[in-house]
């Protein structure tokens, strides 16, 4: 009885010293919300409209839209502030069927001017591969009971306008090839510029204001929509393919990833690679300076990464993490690029 | 001389004559004899803890003096219904070899498996002094009346002279067939007895039988048992009840089966119980919702409590216990957190083109983000340090005994460990440290449960003790917005020892 007495006191003795002991245990059971954008790792060969890409764009639409009225019968200046002129000439104007249209219409004018400027409206500078420095672009709609309308053959409009850097002589009309009109879809991957048949260079200008000498574009357009001044960079330096490499959550679905050069005001859309699981572009000269940005959007929740690339050479992977940002935020570094 | 010549004749001629015990006589006694009583009642139900208890505890002090008013009557019933009993069967004719006045004796009979159905006590003498009494006896018994076996009593005058001296003489025949001696001695203080030698002494008259004696102020209750006649044993148990009962001039010869009671003077159990503890949450000034997310957030586990008790009995029935306890409650935690990001560490291998046939693999090393919610699971605990002390109502036979228990839980300390939501519906940790809302003491609560209890051994028992456990104090100081406390059920499982053996 007395070493059963003695066991059980001992076995008290031995639980009781093991109760000071932190015995309380801490599980997370973590479960992914099934169905989230987030969660979605998977990449896609064909972008499709109903991507998240492309509620993105529209989401970075930002740009500023200039509006107006303009009797179609009758020549105007179309002034906006100091820095946009558009000189529109009467009876310039038809509609789908090729019919001089008059009377009322209404003008929607565009302006990209800094580089993302360019993002906003996801409008790279690239020709197909050929990579454009850009003197601004402009997006010009006319449009009559909510018809839009376009120029006649022959006719034109004259857009002059003060740039935000120093004009360049050797800048050419280019005019937007779109697959998804805009503003049907700001998402358009397969738009670019094309040069315009004129291939004469753009006409620069100069003006002494009270604030100083202004400088800017005097560009022609036989066309209406995208219009733009660019210029072919420099085509022999060597050049190669970039990769940006994204954690797994950020697909050709739901990212925008953009290479903006330092040097030169040229946005390059570097779009998803399936089999790399990647963003590319080729043609980028070696040595170059460049920003890679990338926008993500998750539902309602937008990323934001970028990352800088000194001297483009020998590695060509750039690997980045996005971050969370507000909308405000996005638009705040684009409009700083 | 007719008489004398008589008794003579019957006396030669049944002389070594036994006769069978009739069948179904001791099935009939032993019964009788394991008849107990059943107490009390005890609900089915354990409901308001307070109420139960308030009423077990009256039930059993009020069962205790009523014990203890039995015991002190249970002398003189016995002796008023064994002497009905014997008046049928024993003619009272001398008291010749009585040497003392005023005697008196009180003999019970229980089931008697060798019993003769005869009774012929030759020349007892049962001796007491001071603080010793020695009986020395001859006793030849055969009976041959029928016999209910279980007590017979014979009372005496408790004073007078000589002349009321009394013997009791069964009216059928007598032999003494063998004799049988026994020497007891109780430690009496307080009696000053002469030593008085009793012969019954046969050869003064043979024909009748007396079976004691004795002491106006030594009533002499005598127990004899069925198994054999082995007063060794007897008086054995004389000497343990007479110590321990301290009742004067009373000699209780309890049943010979005492040998696997249990000790009266100590005892301690050895326990162990899986618990289950149903919790109380009464609003003060927390929002309903508050309280329904914690009520969903917290799940009470199997939790235990072990300790140890020492037992003081206060007569067969009654025991005091008190000792000492460990618990620990047991509870689940779970509280989901929405929006939680995941991360985890992946490593790509990707092929990439530089240029034209210029190809590279490169080994990416990232972090994969994955949103979703979280169950965040903790096991709280709460753990206190508690003194019980119970009075206890225990019968039945000695393999198996059945009692019910009442009495109370002084908490000594308590203290805990884990995570509860506040009212932000934020999960904060708790521990001994910092805790804000629970008290460190959490007072007195009332305990009562109902037991089963198997021999082992002489000295070791088996019980099984399913309890309840209600805690009249919250266990949440005056700043927490609600109220909160825990009732415990459970079964304890231990070992009962006799101590002092």
């Amino acid at each position: 009885m007395n070493k059963n007495i003695l066991l059980f006191f001992a076995t008290i003795l031995l639980f009781m010293s093991a109760c000071t002991k932190e015995l309380s245990t801490t599980t997370n059971t973590f479960t992914p919300y099934q169905g989230n954008a987030f969660n979605d790792t998977t990449w896609i060969k064909n972008i499709t409209g109903i991507s998240p890409i492309t509620s993105l764009a529209d989401t970075l639409a930002q740009n500023t839209l200039f509006t107006d009225s303009i009797d179609l019968w009758k020549d105007k200046a179309i002034v906006f502030g100091d820095a946009l002129q558009v000189d529109f000439k009467g009876g310039s104007c038809a509609n789908n069927a090729g019919a001089p249209q008059d009377g009322k219409a209404r003008i929607d004018i565009i302006r990209l001017q800094k580089k993302g400027d360019f993002i906003k409206a996801y409008r790279p500078n690239t020709n197909f591969t050929l990579l454009l420095e850009t003197g601004s672009a402009f997006f010009i709609r006319i449009s009559k009971n909510g018809s839009e309308l376009a120029l006649v053959p022959g006719a034109s409009i004259k857009i002059k306008y003060t740039d935000i850097e120093e004009a360049e002589n050797n800048m050419q009309v280019f005019y937007g090839k779109e697959s998804l009109p805009f503003p049907t879809s700001t998402f358009d991957p397969a738009n670019t510029w094309v040069r315009s048949l004129d291939t004469s260079w753009i006409k620069t200008w100069s003006t002494q204001t009270n604030s100083g000498i202004k400088k800017g574009y005097e560009l022609e357009a036989k066309s209406l929509r995208w219009i733009s001044a660019h210029r072919a960079l420099d085509p022999n330096p060597a050049k190669t393919n970039i990769y940006a490499i994204l954690p797994p959550n950020f697909t050709n679905k739901n990212t925008e990833v953009f290479a903006v050069f330092d040097h030169n005001r040229t946005v390059v859309d570097m779009h998803g690679d399936f089999a790399s699981r990647s963003f590319t572009t080729s043609n980028i000269p070696l040595k170059t300076k460049l920003l890679l940005v990338s926008i993500s959007k998750f539902g309602s929740d937008l990323y934001l990464g970028t990352k800088l690339v000194n001297d483009v050479g020998t590695v060509v992977n750039y690997s980045f993490t996005p971050e969370k940002k507000t909308l405000a935020q996005i638009l705040a570094f684009l409009n700083s690029l | 001389m007719i008489n004398n010549q008589f008794d003579k004749f019957f006396r030669e001629q049944l002389k070594d004559h036994s006769a069978p015990v009739p069948e179904g006589l001791w099935e009939k006694i032993m019964p009788k004899d394991k008849k107990r009583p059943t107490a009390f009642y005890l609900p089915k139900k354990i409901g308001l803890g307070v109420l139960i208890a308030s009423l077990i505890i009256a039930g059993l002090y009020g069962g205790f003096k009523y014990e203890q008013a039995t015991n002190n009557n249970l002398v003189n019933t016995n002796i008023d219904n064994n002497s009905k009993l014997v008046d049928q069967n024993i003619k009272n004719t001398n008291a010749e070899g009585i040497s003392t006045e005023n005697t008196t004796i009180i003999s019970s009979v229980k089931k008697e498996n060798n019993f003769t159905n005869s009774i012929v006590a030759n020349s007892p003498t049962i001796a007491v002094q001071k603080q010793t009494i020695i009986s020395k006896s001859s006793i030849e018994y055969n009976l041959t009346n029928k016999i209910k076996a279980d007590n017979y009593s014979y009372s005496l005058p408790a004073k007078g002279s000589s002349k009321n001296q009394t013997k009791f003489l069964t009216e059928n025949s007598i032999n003494n067939q063998k004799s049988s001696s026994a020497t007891t001695h109780l430690d009496n203080k307080d009696e000053k007895e002469t030593l008085s030698t009793l012969p019954l002494n046969e050869s003064a008259d043979e024909n009748y039988t007396a079976f004691t004696k004795i002491n106006p102020s030594l009533p002499i209750l005598l127990n004899i048992s069925e198994t054999n006649n082995n007063f060794s044993l007897v008086n054995k148990t004389l000497l343990y009840n007479a110590h321990d009962k301290k009742i004067q001039g009373i000699i209780i010869c309890p049943n010979i089966k005492s040998r696997s009671s249990f000790n009266t003077d100590w005892g301690i159990e050895l326990y162990a119980s899986p618990d289950y503890a149903l919790k109380y949450v009464s609003n003060i000034s927390a929002p309903q919702q508050y309280l329904d997310k914690k009520d969903s957030s917290e799940q009470m586990q199997i939790s235990y409590t072990a300790g140890f008790r020492l037992i003081k009995p206060l007569n067969n029935n009654f025991l005091l216990k008190a000792g000492f306890q460990y618990s620990q409650l047991n509870q689940k935690f779970s509280y989901r957190n929405e929006n939680e990001i995941k991360t985890t560490t992946v490593i790509t291998t990707r092929i990439i083109i530089r240029s034209a046939g210029d190809t590279i693999l490169v080994r990416d090393t990232s972090v994969l983000q994955q949103i979703g919610y979280n169950i965040k699971t903790v096991h709280n605990q709460f753990r206190s340090i508690d003194i019980p002390v119970t009075l206890g109502y225990q019968f039945g036979n000695d393999d198996l005994k059945f009692g019910i228990n009442a009495g109370v839980v002084f908490n000594l300390s308590s203290w805990y460990q884990g995570e509860i939501l506040d009212t932000t519906y934020a999960s904060v940790p708790m521990n001994k440290v910092s805790n804000a809302l629970y008290k460190t003491n959490i007072g007195m609560g009332l305990y009562t449960s109902i037991s089963l209890i198997k021999r082992i051994n002489d000295n070791t028992h088996l019980f099984f003790e399913p309890y309840f456990r209600y805690n009249l104090s919250n266990m949440t100081n005056s700043v927490s917005p609600y109220n909160q406390r825990f009732h415990i059920g459970g079964l304890s499982v231990g070992l009962r020892f006799n101590l002092n053996r």
